[in-house]
């Protein structure tokens, strides 16, 4: 039998008679082509036989009627907060929720502050079109009463009574929850995962695991016995309308070292996909600190899983997309940089160089600050980056000509190469002010690297990724640091909340959990997680989440200011540090720490002095 | 006047064809070349090209070169790509660097043990870990090295977490205290340390190899390892010398490198990452693997480039791409073609062994056609049941799985076909995903035509990349250039902000395929990535019956003889790369539907080369057998438990390969012949394929002949050169008996 194209066309060409060549050559092309008309009729028979759906694109999720998604805050009804402790708190139970929810009952948002009457209902996200207790859903009363804890509510009381940031206080709920409200959600529970890497014991989460324990904290086995404990506390603190949050531990598919670098999406969504379709959570934390990654948050939203600690330092656009499900206590890389551009352009910009040394050839003190920015080249960091540079040029008209910029490789691997480029990059340009818009691991490099070029420039800290952390500090050169390393900090500050007498401390304390820098943070992320659950009242929702978080009051304590408003963080405000390389540190025993300047006073937007700050007094 | 010019010039065209006749004419020719680039480069640029960043990128370049001559040094003396090459010296570095941080050691005395260590470590990784691979195919061999690169990388992350708690802050600098300032850059002891100990062990290495002994024969066995073999020269012990060599180069390169760049207690020394491979590599490559002085040239060029692209756009995506450029430009730009031994040895360096279809005599047999039918049956059977009983997130992963295994396919096109390397597909992957994603959800395209378009840019885009990489046929320059642009796709084309209209920002629908099928939720998709790589596999296998298939492999086996037939082989290779390239564009279109959103992490070019391990564990010499590496390498991660996942992570390949170093396709194969074997006996039927390899191995060694039967010539020229090492002249016992000499005085 001819096998080759050429040896057919010879047999076919051979045969004299043409029906019998046509039949040949007919019978070879279905041979040939068999498999494609066959893959063609099951195909269309697929078409014909299949039932059709919408062509919207429907959601990945198996019982989750609907994508639709809401705006934070964007629904009617949806309230402003008031300031902490103002005025007596109201309530609105189903009175003007919006939209029309298709997986349940749609029973509006527990709001507070300023005694107004809000409605944050919601539709969709988050809905099961599960099953509905009967009856109608208890009615919440909020600012009087007595809470579950026992505390006696009244205006300007919080859930927890010495909590700075607890949500208002609400009496003790009685009577139907709505029972499933939403995947994860039943009478009883809501459902949040607990995620853990799957490279939880490979080498650089142990590296990782080492430089938190050398930084004061402690193993995340032993965070995670911790979290245990204080959501166990805090179910009998905070009013969930009949139900208590429940921790589902999973070992997923991501990989921190990926995830950390923005890769491994995959697996993230993979991971997404157990929490929402083979655990049902409501939602889900990181076991290794609670917050969450970036790709998995943006998958997290796909999916409609709460992530009350997401991704930090995104702007809040990004946050916008994910919306109503991705959260975070730290503050959006957007008010981060208007802040910033504020303390430039009032505070830096208009004031000669004070805290430098040389860039190797002449002296930078008593010159023009000339502004040098180190960031990432990810498009994230970059809006941020820009938005500063616009606040300085056009609000503060600090000249073009007065910032530099270099944009690195987000690739822990490159940057030492970065960092060396860039230093010798902002010597030559004379910068007297190198603006650390960057990851904690690169100043390491780009200290030394100045240290080496005789390049000593003052160091701006603007507070993201835990660049404001002494145990990040105290791994940068000393002699390129001290004296001339300061800038923002909306962290807070670690003596204030290791002080056993603090929020944290008495918190913990009652959770039966040891005060250290885990416990502290752990608890701060954990109780905005349960601020957000009480607030959204017992219909819980992602929907009604978002509908009720910009009504949860705002506090100012340890840990600054909280302050949702319409956006997707907590922190608002920033205090103003210095690097002291002489003083111990209260995190971890080590010479080298923050000292803060102003008492310790934070900053909102519009709020920073004009005059220069008292670093290095 | 004008004749006098025309005879001026004349005589100027003459010196200078007479100074490139000689070496040092050629070097002076370079010089006066580079100078001029770097006259013109200084008028041109933004910021000038001042002497300081030049300089200090030719500190940076020469100590990369380091790296860049070990890998030429490996490659030469075993035929082996080593991936672990700035590996291989990170835990001896770090050992070094912590003895003298945390011990105050003094620094020479650390540096010597930091060498000696690295020194113990290259001979270790060759005893007890190459050696055992010498007669694997060189790719495979490969692979192996990117494990022991895996290995040495977690120890030096893991070594100063152990020995520090992870809280090493110091510093590593060498003692010496000298500076001097070229405008911009301040050179301190550090810069001048590695300006003056790389020269020096450039020297040393080119003294050592001319000559020593231990050197002479390290060339001779890099010049024609078989030949060498004949000779008598001890060729695995010289392999051992070779990898102490690659050691010490490596370990001197992270130590040199460290006190100007600095040192973090708990990343890795050797900064492995796809940008260094990239640099080292493509040094390595130009010199086309052989040529040390062109590797390090090449290194320092890249070097300067690395220095002054950032120096003039203070962005690193702007630096990859200029050398991503420089690289296309410097290939097209190459005149000369390898020569015929290198070409015999990147011939030997690709080989693959490939699968041997069903016998004639046994493929129209009914029971080994109900068995092979059966197996596919089988095989569908259990890919169509696995979302039944796997959860939601498994099923995602499968599907991932199904996606990597259409890019397997498409790299037994190119490597196993058109015998050419690609470490760069995942940017071939992320363009196919930025090209669906952004039509399907900006624009509302259809799904279909969606992924065609994906499939029809990256087929261009690969054909633009081919031209300057597979204009001389064979050789490692895609490799380099496909990892090229995995490192610039990644660190430019995909980041939104450079590209927005190319890059999805919102959410991919997964819209409902012709308006009907829903692919919405995990086992929709599945099915649907399943019946796109069923169809794929098909048109590849198709592919390969076809004329076009017969001229790729034809291209690869036999160039010439290709040509002789009026093929064009470089076109041929070129349509490979292109549908090799489609088809990964059409993975990567799949994979943006599948996830619903474009993440450029997820087109790391480091992602790229576990393509390439995924498929050489499988085994490239069949289409199947490399979809099942795909299977193995992203199922072991993704579907077993997470300790299984590293089998497919350095120790767990080496472990894998050390003991079917053939790749599990050939594990897969061998069954299938033994079985047909078996039934080949049963039923008293003579298959000359199955059974002439079993007594090929069974042959009593005395029926073989000896070297010297082989080539007389070969042992003459052994009597001759009477090569000598320690003293001790070391012809071959057969060699010797067969000419009727003596023993060695």
């Amino acid at each position: 039998m001819p096998t080759s194209a050429r040896e057919q066309k010879e047999q076919i060409n051979s045969l004299q008679d043409p029906f019998a060549r046509n039949s040949l050559r007919g019978a070879y092309h279905v041979r040939k082509y068999a498999l494609l008309y066959v893959c063609g009729m099951l195909g269309a028979l697929a078409l014909a036989v299949f039932p059709a759906v919408n062509g919207s694109g429907g959601s990945s999720l198996p019982g989750v009627p609907g994508s639709s998604s809401v705006a934070a805050g964007s629904g009617p009804g949806s309230a402003s907060s008031g300031s902490s402790g103002s005025g007596g708190s109201g309530l609105s139970s189903g009175g003007s929720s919006v939209g029309a929810s298709t997986g349940g009952v749609s029973n509006g948002a527990v709001a507070s502050g300023g005694g107004s009457s809000v409605g944050g209902g919601a539709s969709g996200g988050g809905g099961t079109g599960g099953s509905v207790a009967s009856g109608p859903v208890g009615t919440v009363r909020a600012g009087t009463g007595v809470t579950r804890g026992g505390t006696t509510c009244g205006s300007g009381v919080r859930q927890i009574p010495f909590s700075a940031y607890a949500d208002n206080c609400v009496a003790k709920f009685s009577g139907n929850n709505g029972g499933t409200t939403a995947r994860g959600v039943t009478a009883s529970t809501i459902t949040m995962a607990v995620r853990q890497y799957s490279d939880a014991t490979g080498a650089n989460s142990l590296a990782t695991q080492a430089e938190v324990e050398a930084a004061g904290g402690v193993s995340y086995a032993t965070s995670y016995g911790y979290d245990q404990s204080i959501v166990k506390w805090m179910n009998s603190q905070f009013e969930l309308y009949g139900r208590q949050v429940k921790l589902d531990m999973f070992t997923g598919q991501g990989s921190s070292t990926n995830e950390a670098l923005g890769q491994g999406q995959a697996q993230a969504c993979a991971d997404a996909d157990t929490e929402a379709n083979s655990i049902h959570a409501f939602g889900g934390i990181n076991w290794s600190g609670i917050f969450e990654s970036e790709p998995f948050s943006a998958c997290a939203a796909r999916y409609q899983l709460d992530v009350p600690e997401g991704a930090a330092y995104y702007p809040e656009a990004f946050y916008q997309s994910w919306n109503p499900y991705v959260w975070g206590i730290t503050m959006n890389c957007t008010l981060i940089s208007l802040e910033v551009g504020e303390w430039v352009g009032k505070q830096l910009g208009p004031y000669p160089t004070k805290w430098a040394a040389s860039d190797g050839v002449v002296p930078l003190n008593g010159k023009q600050r000339k502004f040098a920015t180190y960031v990432p080249n990810n498009q994230g960091y970059q809006e941020c980056t820009q938005a500063a540079l616009g606040v300085e040029e056009n609000q503060y008209h600090i000249a073009k000509s007065r910032e530099d910029e270099y944009n690195y490789a987000l690739d822990i691997a490159t940057f030492p190469q970065d960092a060396q480029k860039a230093i010798i990059q902002f010597a030559a340009n004379d910068d007297t002010t190198v603006v650390l818009a960057c990851d904690p691991i690169s100043p390491i490099f780009m200290t030394q690297d100045a240290v080496q070029q005789n390049y000593y420039p003052e160091w701006a800290l603007i507070g993201v990724a835990e660049t404001d952390t002494d145990s990040y500090g105290q791994l940068w050169d000393s002699k390129a640091i001290t004296g001339h390393l300061f800038g923002l900090s909306q962290l807070a500050a670690t003596s204030a909340i290791l002080n056993p007498t603090g929020e944290a401390g008495q918190a913990l304390k009652a959770a039966g959990v040891p005060l250290n820098i885990s416990s502290a943070t752990d608890y701060f992320e954990l109780l905005s997680m349960f601020n957000q659950l009480q607030a959204a009242g017992p219909d819980l929702t992602a929907a009604n989440i978002a509908a009720a978080t910009p009504s949860i009051p705002a506090g100012t304590g340890e840990f600054g200011t909280w302050n949702f408003g319409h956006a997707h963080t907590d922190i608002v405000d920033s205090r103003q540090i210095y690097w002291d390389a002489s003083t111990t540190s209260p995190v971890d025993g080590k010479p080298g720490t923050y000292i803060q300047i102003y008492n310790g006073q934070r900053f909102q937007l519009g709020q920073f002095p004009t005059s220069q700050p008292p670093y290095y007094p | 006047m004008t004749e006098a010019l025309a005879a001026t010039a004349q005589r100027l065209q003459g010196a200078r064809a007479a100074l490139a006749r000689r070496p040092a004419g050629r070097a002076l020719v370079w010089a006066v070349a580079a100078l001029v680039a770097w006259a013109v480069l200084a008028a041109v640029l933004k910021h000038g090209a001042p002497t300081g960043i030049m300089l200090s990128g030719l500190v940076l370049g020469a100590i990369n070169a380091l790296i860049a001559l070990s890998i030429v040094l490996v490659y030469r003396a075993n035929r082996v790509l080593n991936f672990a090459a700035a590996d291989l010296g990170a835990v001896a570095a770090i050992l070094a660097i912590e003895l003298h941080i945390k011990y105050h050691l003094n620094y020479f005395l650390a540096v010597g043990a930091g060498l000696v260590a690295a020194a113990l470590i290259g001979g270790l990784v060759e005893t007890l870990v190459l050696r055992r691979f010498s007669n694997a195919p060189r790719l495979i061999v490969a692979v192996i090295t990117l494990g022991v690169g895996q290995i040495l990388n977690a120890l030096s992350i893991i070594i100063p977490v152990v020995w520090s708690n992870g809280s090493n802050s110091g510093t590593f600098n060498t003692p010496f205290t000298v500076t001097f300032r070229v405008f911009p850059v301040l050179f301190n002891g550090n810069y001048i340390a590695a300006l003056v100990v790389v020269p020096l062990v450039m020297v040393g290495l080119t003294w050592f190899l001319r000559y020593t002994n231990y050197g002479v024969a390290i060339r001779a066995a890099a010049d024609n390892g078989d030949r060498a073999r004949l000779l008598g020269v001890p060729v695995k012990r010289l392999s051992t010398v070779v990898w102490i060599m690659a050691g010490v180069m490596s370990a001197l390169a992270a130590l040199l490198r460290v006190p100007i760049l600095g040192f973090v207690s708990f990343g890795s020394v050797s900064g492995n990452s796809a940008p260094l491979l990239f640099e080292t590599l493509t040094a390595a490559v130009i010199a086309g693997l052989t040529s040390m002085p062109t590797a390090v040239v090449a290194a320092i060029g890249l070097g300067i480039v690395d220095q002054l692209g950032a120096w003039t756009f203070q962005n690193a995506a702007y630096v990859y791409l200029t050398q991503l450029v420089v690289v296309l430009v410097a290939l097209l730009l190459r005149r000369e073609r390898l020569t015929r031994a290198v070409d015999a040895g990147i011939t030997t360096w690709q080989a693959i062994r490939q699968i041997r279809p069903i016998p004639p005599e046994l493929a129209n047999r009914r029971p080994v056609r109900l068995a092979s039918s059966g197996l596919r049956l089988a095989i569908l059977t259990f890919a169509l049941c696995i979302p039944l009983f796997e959860t939601p997130a498994h099923t995602q992963l499968a599907s991932i799985i199904l996606l990597y295994s259409i890019v397997a396919a498409s790299l037994v096109i190119l490597t196993a076909w058109a015998g050419h390397i690609s470490l760069g597909h995942i940017a071939f992957m992320g363009f196919g995903s930025a090209v669906t994603g952004i039509l399907v959800a900006n624009h509302g395209l259809n799904v279909f035509l969606a992924l065609a378009a994906g499939m029809a840019v990256t087929a261009v885009l690969a054909l633009l990349l081919g031209i300057p990489a597979l204009r001389f046929g064979s050789g490692p320059y895609l490799a380099v250039v496909t990892l090229g642009l995995a490192v610039v796709a990644n660190g430019y084309f995909f980041l939104p902000q450079y590209f927005p209209w190319l890059i999805p920002a919102n959410e991919v629908p997964k819209n409902p395929l012709f308006g009907r099928l829903s692919i919405a939720n995990d086992s929709e998709m599945y099915y649907f990535c399943l019946i796109v790589l069923v169809l794929t596999l098909v048109a590849v296998r198709g592919l390969r019956n076809s004329h076009a298939g017969r001229a790729m492999i034809s291209s690869n086996d036999n160039r010439q003889a290709t040509q002789s037939f009026a093929i064009s082989t470089t076109r041929v290779q070129l349509m490979a790369f292109a549908i090799s390239g489609a088809l990964a564009g059409l993975a990567g279109g799949l994979y943006v539907i599948l996830e619903q959103g474009f993440n450029s992490g997820d087109y790391a070019p480091e992602n790229g080369i576990y393509f390439f391990l995924m498929v050489v564990i499988g085994g490239l010499g069949s289409l199947p057998g490399a979809v099942l590496g795909a299977v193995f390498v992203y199922g072991a991660q993704y579907l077993l438990p997470s300790g299984y996942g590293t089998l497919v992570t350095g120790g767990g390949v080496v472990f894998i390969l050390m003991f079917i170093p053939g790749g599990l396709g050939e594990v897969f194969f061998n069954i299938r012949d033994y079985l047909l074997r078996a039934y080949a006996a049963r039923n008293h039927l003579y298959v000359p394929s199955l059974v002439a390899d079993v007594r090929q191995a069974q042959a009593p060694p005395a029926a073989r002949p000896t070297a010297a039967e082989d080539n007389e010539d070969e042992a003459e020229d052994a009597a001759l050169a009477g090569i000598s090492i320690s003293g001790e002249t070391i012809l071959l016992a057969d060699t010797r008996q067969a000419l009727g000499v003596g023993q060695p005085s």
